[in-house]
């Protein structure tokens, strides 16, 4: 057992860290928000020039070969600059669903990533699903051409590789289509969280299937656990600033003559958030490790342990903090909203806390 | 970053679980198991067992008799002494003054004192809460002033909420012995024979029905000069140190555990409404949330014993302590008011021996069930409430 970092694990998080600290800020964000794809390219650039998409690419895939662990100190550092790029996507999810190809396939688009060439999404949900990856109506057919369509697609318009997930004559499968391909169009809009999504038609789009690896259905059960697991690194970076940001505005604010930070009701308040905010560090420590699981079950029923900790720890955090800022913690012109927001649609992501609650209720919960 | 065990824990987990198996009166386990807390017999008795293979004192250094373990092996020791339904190591004596003499006593004082509260031939009890000193520990009034004649000290005052003191040979004791300057700069550290002339010991009920805590009277009572730890008017420092370490083993991780495990036992095979407990989707949400958090707070526990480990131990008490100790003490208690959901109605018998023999109503942990949610509300009391450790977390975390 041992929960320290080791010394390149140390190096990769300073460094991720001045790199973001270097480029983001509140007012910078908004300009990042405001440009053509909803973020700045040169930045995208600077993590593949950093080194930080090689991380979870095996030595074979072109990568460094590195665990969640590292993805987990990059999700931290993400939340908490407030990044705006689709780095969970290139970190946690492209790579996951990747394993269901074939060797040639997995170098390949890993040289992509790993150059900053491609921006990765997953094109996953649809408009009727019943729940995260049941009910799939996008189709392929044998040559893997697609019709359907898909939902809240991350930066869909944006991407340059879409990994969409399709019935195809022998089941479920993984299928690759490239930004532009004939019969795709994308609907594109603003999140609440300031980010780009998109709903996306396919009408006889050419695709490549993923074959070769494991079934599909296991890398997209592997792309859920390690989408939780990056849930809970970047909640733990955005609750970290969070709060940072409340007493910072808690112990500057003066009423009745005194900052209101002085004042035991506020910082009891203030102190229950960090007890909420060090337990979900400690299960995104958890589910770094555990999304790695050889045993799914084991696997999955610890994603949603952690899960549902993050989301109940996130409510009580965020709602803090906007309620310790008063009125101005409302308003667009504070930071503290965007980091609500941000932390409000990563409460939903990688399943809703019902949806997690159900499946380690119908396990009987975690093993003991 | 490894949260498995490597095959060495594992084999060290197995050899604790066997001598445990071995050597753990099947008395003393049932006992425990069924929510009691153990006598002082069992908790002497196993302390000897455990003083005899070496294992008394998991945290203390090899030179005064620890077992040089890591931390993680303390670890999983804690735990499987918990989860086997063993008696924890008494905690004043092995977590608390222990620790205090091997970091600030004398080399005399160690030799005299150590051996003696490992094989716990001296039971202690704590002396630090006061009627009017309780969250504010500092302003303790109980004196001691210095007689140049006897060359000894006099000791006046009252102590309250003393656990066990109906059983301690010896109290620590944290007194006045300057009035001038900041309050905390007048306090001292002693330790007290419990047979010394003008110490009483008066009983106070708790609303359970149990007898654990005492108010303990000083009437000039006389304490030699070497019982004093460290330097006079130092005393804060030390009691600081110890308040660090009792909040390390607060939560009970282990404890927490085997009680969660038992709940679910039980649920399997109580029938509610036509159908075992355990199918009831409104059972299973509570019991799976106590689980997450119980994950949570497992994890978090070791964070802190790993940081410990990699020579962060400053030796300063470290403010995720607080934490846990609000976490920790926040699980136990959810834990009992599940029992006494799951008992229903049967919870209700006040079960003091006015029924003879026939004392049992419902299963045998069903008379537990209330008392334990009772007297467990101490546990988010003692050792710094809840909120003096959100004051600890403010000032030394957040900087408020």
């Amino acid at each position: 057992m041992n929960f320290e970092l080791n010394d390149e694990q140390r190096m990769l998080s300073d460094s991720v860290s001045r790199f973001l600290s270097d480029r983001y800020d509140f007012e910078k964000r908004r300009k990042y928000m405001e440009m053509e794809g909803g973020f700045d390219p040169k930045i995208w650039q600077g993590y593949a020039d950093l080194g930080i998409f090689a991380l979870p690419f095996s030595e074979d895939e072109g990568g460094i070969g590195g665990t969640s662990v590292e993805t987990m100190i990059v999700g931290e550092a993400m939340g908490f600059a407030l990044a705006n790029e689709p780095w969970a996507e290139a970190m946690a999810i492209a790579p996951s669903l990747l394993t269901a190809g074939s060797a040639e396939q997995r170098a390949a688009v890993a040289e992509g990533i790993i150059s900053g060439e491609t921006v990765p999404t997953w094109a996953h949900l649809e408009p009727g699903m019943i729940d995260r990856g049941e009910g799939v109506q996008c189709s392929a057919s044998a040559e893997g051409v697609l019709n359907g369509t898909k939902t809240v697609v991350a930066f869909g318009a944006e991407a340059t590789l879409i990994f969409v997930t399709a019935m195809g004559p022998e089941g479920l499968g993984l299928y690759m289509v490239k930004a532009g391909a004939k019969g795709m169009e994308a609907r594109a809009y603003k999140t609440q969280d300031g980010k780009r999504a998109a709903e996306l038609s396919f009408d006889g789009t050419p695709s490549e299937k993923l074959s070769g690896g494991v079934p599909a259905e296991d890398a997209i059960a592997l792309a859920e656990a390690r989408g939780v697991a990056a849930v809970l690194a970047e909640s733990v970076g955005l609750m970290e600033k969070s709060i940072d940001l409340t007493v910072e505005y808690i112990k500057g604010r003066e009423q009745f003559g005194r900052p209101i930070g002085s004042f035991q009701a506020l910082q009891h308040i203030a102190a229950g958030a960090v007890v909420e905010k060090e337990q979900v560090r400690s299960m995104a420590m958890y589910a770094s490790v555990m999304c790695d699981d050889a045993d799914a079950q084991a696997r999955d029923l610890a994603m949603s342990a952690a899960k549902v900790k993050m989301v109940d720890a996130s409510r009580i955090v965020g709602q803090m903090s906007i309620q310790l800022h008063g009125g101005v913690g409302m308003t667009m012109e504070y930071a503290i909203g965007h980091y609500f927001k941000r932390l409000t649609l990563l409460e939903i992501a990688y399943g809703d806390r019902d949806f997690h609650m159900d499946r380690l209720c119908e396990a009987g919960g975690l093993a003991a | 970053m490894e949260l498995t065990f490597t095959p060495e824990e594992e084999a060290f987990r197995q050899e604790v679980r066997d001598f445990i198996a071995a050597n753990l009166p099947a008395e003393t386990r049932d006992h425990i198991k069924k929510g009691n807390p153990p006598t002082k017999e069992m908790t002497v008795s196993w302390q000897k067992t455990l003083h005899k293979k070496g294992w008394a004192t998991p945290r203390w250094p090899a030179e005064w008799g620890g077992p040089g373990w890591s931390v993680t092996q303390m670890y999983i020791f804690q735990q499987e002494n918990q989860i086997a339904g063993a008696p924890d190591p008494q905690g004043f004596n092995v977590g608390m003054i222990g620790p205090v003499l091997i970091r600030f006593a004398s080399d005399e004082m160690k030799k005299e004192f150590l051996p003696k509260i490992a094989s716990l031939d001296y039971w202690f009890c704590q002396g630090f809460s006061e009627p009017g000193a309780g969250s504010d520990l500092a302003s303790l009034k109980t004196s001691a002033k210095w007689d140049e004649d006897g060359q000894q000290w006099i000791v006046n005052g009252q102590k309250t909420w003393t656990t066990y003191a109906q059983y301690a040979d010896w109290i620590f004791l944290l007194v006045r012995t300057s009035n001038e300057g900041k309050k905390q700069e007048g306090i001292s550290f002693l330790l007290v024979d419990m047979k010394s002339p003008g110490v009483e010991v008066h009983p106070i009920q708790t609303m359970d029905g149990g007898h654990e805590i005492n108010s303990v009277f000083f009437t000039d009572v006389k304490v030699p000069a070497k019982n004093l730890i460290g330097e006079v008017n130092k005393g804060w420092t030390y009691a600081k140190f110890l308040l660090g370490n009792e909040r390390l083993g607060a939560p009970r991780v282990g404890a927490s555990q085997a009680k969660l495990e038992h709940l679910k036992e039980i649920a399997k095979t109580r029938i509610v409404r036509g159908k075992p407990l355990w199918d009831h989707p409104r059972f299973r949400d509570k019991f799976v949330e106590a689980q997450i958090e119980l994950k949570a707070l497992e994890m978090t526990v070791m964070r802190v014993l790993s940081s410990m480990q990699a020579g962060a131990d400053t030796g300063k008490p470290d403010p995720a302590t607080s934490v846990i100790k609000i976490k920790g003490a926040q699980m136990i208690q959810h834990l009992t008011e599940l029992f006494v959901e799951m008992a229903g109605e049967q919870a209700a018998p006040w079960t003091d021996g006015e029924l003879g023999d026939n004392a049992r109503i419902g299963d045998d942990w069903v008379e537990r069930a209330a008392p334990n949610y009772f007297n467990y509300r101490k546990s988010s009391i003692y050792g710094g409430s809840d909120q003096v450790q959100k004051g600890i977390i403010s000032k030394a975390i957040l900087g408020l």
